[in-house]
């Protein structure tokens, strides 16, 4: 049996795993992994050139950016756009966002109603969630992207009075 | 993030072979597999360990960027140069011929490796800057 058939093999078992693994960290891993196998394939295949752009970017470089952008969620950002002040909020929304924050080693942070008017990565403050209020009913407001909203979205099912709104957000809003 | 003493030791044992192996990658590239571009990636990861050794390490972001547009400049010049003795552009400067030949290549290399490597450092310290207090 040639070693590239069994290169193949494993390389497809990388893959299986980064897509079924549910932990982030265990992620990167086996993807540096899967690119070290494939640059093993493309020498095995006659292109040392590309193997080495592979080994010096797919194995260190794009692995080491996940890990930066993973590590800097470090806490949960949250906008108070209703009339009362943080003190009235505390009796109803308060307890559920501490129980989601605790769940996920997060830093709960509320803060007054003050946009920043700027949209994209030049936007100093990164929100998490919006609170808003309509007709006795508090309305949610997060980013669709993040996988965070999906579990916050299962706690508040049971309570009539929360509603969780998912937002598409753009590049630009111009 | 503070790492732990055995990383920092590693690193600081691995740094100067990773930047040897780069610039030989550079500078070996008329020959062997490798040029400019995978001798500056491998550059890079050698200067992104010097973050698990000190962590405030790269300081000066903005002269690592002004410095990727110099070299992009001088690699358009050095290519432009064969409009002087030989009448068309990115070719040699110097008779094919003769033993001369490849150090329009190396020195082609020289400065795309240099470039490569300031630009993905600035990516990566940009990605670790930013947001921080």
């Amino acid at each position: 049996m040639k070693i590239i058939y069994l290169l193949e093999i494993l390389l497809i078992i990388f893959l299986i795993f980064i897509i079924i693994s549910k932990n982030n960290l265990k992620l990167i891993v086996f993807f540096s992994a899967s690119s070290l196998v494939s640059a093993s394939i493309y020498l095995f295949l006659d292109s040392p050139d590309l193997a080495l752009a592979e080994v010096a970017i797919g194995s260190a470089i794009i692995p080491l950016i996940f890990i930066i952008a993973i590590s800097k969620q470090r806490k949960f950002l949250v906008i108070n756009n209703t009339a009362f002040d943080n003190e009235r909020i505390e009796y109803c929304i308060y307890d559920i966002l501490k129980e989601f924050t605790d769940l996920y080693n997060l830093k709960l942070e509320i803060q007054d109603s003050e946009y920043d008017e700027l949209y994209g990565i030049f936007r100093s403050k990164n929100v998490d969630l919006v609170i808003e209020k309509k007709k006795d009913k508090y309305i949610l407001k997060g980013k669709k992207t993040s996988i965070l909203m999906n579990k916050l979205e299962d706690m508040t099912k049971g309570k009539k009075d929360i509603k969780v709104v998912k937002v598409i957000e753009g590049e630009t809003y111009d | 993030m503070k790492p732990s003493h055995i990383l920092a030791s590693v690193c600081r044992v691995l740094f100067p072979f990773i930047l040897i192996f780069g610039f030989y990658i550079i500078i070996h590239g008329h020959l062997s597999p490798g040029g400019g571009f995978q001798g500056g990636a491998i550059l890079a990861t050698a200067f992104l360990t010097t973050y698990f050794i000190n962590f405030k390490k790269i300081t000066d972001l903005n002269f690592l960027i002004k410095m990727e547009k110099i070299f992009f400049l001088i690699i358009l010049l050095i290519a432009m140069f064969s409009l002087i003795t030989k009448g068309e552009v990115f070719t040699s400067f110097l008779p094919t011929n003769s033993e001369l030949k490849p150090i329009f290549l190396i020195t082609l290399n020289f400065f795309i490796g240099i470039k490569v490597a300031s630009g993905l450092i600035s990516i990566i310290a940009t990605f670790i800057e930013e947001g921080r207090n």
